[in-house]
């Protein structure tokens, strides 16, 4: 009763990644809190807590919906999520046109794309502050 | 932000305090003291103005004046379907 108790979870943490290797959710070789099956999904090292190389681990990039692939995207002070999604084309600037990709200073005093808020409505709103 | 507070372009500063001003966390301000948006909108800069855009960064529509917000949120709802 004991053993299959203690069996049957760890069956239950193997899992097909889409190829023929199995991975396991209970293995973390460079114990950066993201799983071997999750280190797979997201094309990152299993042996690197942070596999680009940008000082900040796969876990807190995964997290903050930044690549951990990408050592020239990291998360936001601010924490906006990265969500462009590549494939957008600046057409004009007129209505009905696909906007520029405006790369601009946030109150966290960091440089952000306006691409990365792709995913909802906006309303950009200009103003001053007087 | 086009403009900080005594009328010199923005920085991060002005967009900083702004935003503790006006208790801005989940949005973005963006200093803008280039007129980045002015070129990338069809818009002059006859402040405030405004335009809606899809989730595609499509431009849908642009307006002056205050409360024109309202406009703005009435076309995002119809080209929602909503």
């Amino acid at each position: 009763m004991k053993t299959s108790w203690l069996v049957l979870p760890l069956l239950g943490a193997l899992a097909s990644c889409g190829g023929e290797k199995e991975c396991s959710v209970l293995s973390d070789p460079d114990f950066d809190r993201v799983n071997d099956c999750e280190e797979e999904a997201n094309g990152t090292d299993p042996m690197l807590a942070d596999s680009d190389g940008d000082g900040m681990s796969d876990r807190e990039e995964i997290d903050c919906v930044s690549n951990p692939n990408d050592a020239n995207e990291q998360c936001y002070a601010c924490g906006w999520e990265h969500n462009d999604p590549g494939t957008l084309t600046s057409t004009g600037a007129e209505l009905g046109d696909t906007m520029a990709n405006l790369s601009l200073v946030d109150q966290c005093g960091e440089v952000v794309d306006t691409w990365d808020f792709h995913g909802e409505y906006h309303i950009l709103y200009m103003t001053a502050a007087w | 932000m086009y403009e900080g507070a005594t009328g010199n372009p923005a920085t991060a500063e002005d967009v900083a305090a702004y935003a503790n001003t006006v208790g801005a966390e989940d949005f973005p301000i963006f200093a803008d003291g280039a007129g980045g948006y002015t070129s990338a909108l069809p818009i002059s800069e006859a402040h405030p103005i405004l335009c809606a855009t899809t989730p595609e960064f499509e431009i849908l529509s642009c307006y002056q004046g205050h409360n024109k917000h309202l406009t703005a949120l009435d076309d995002i709802r119809a080209h929602a379907g909503l």
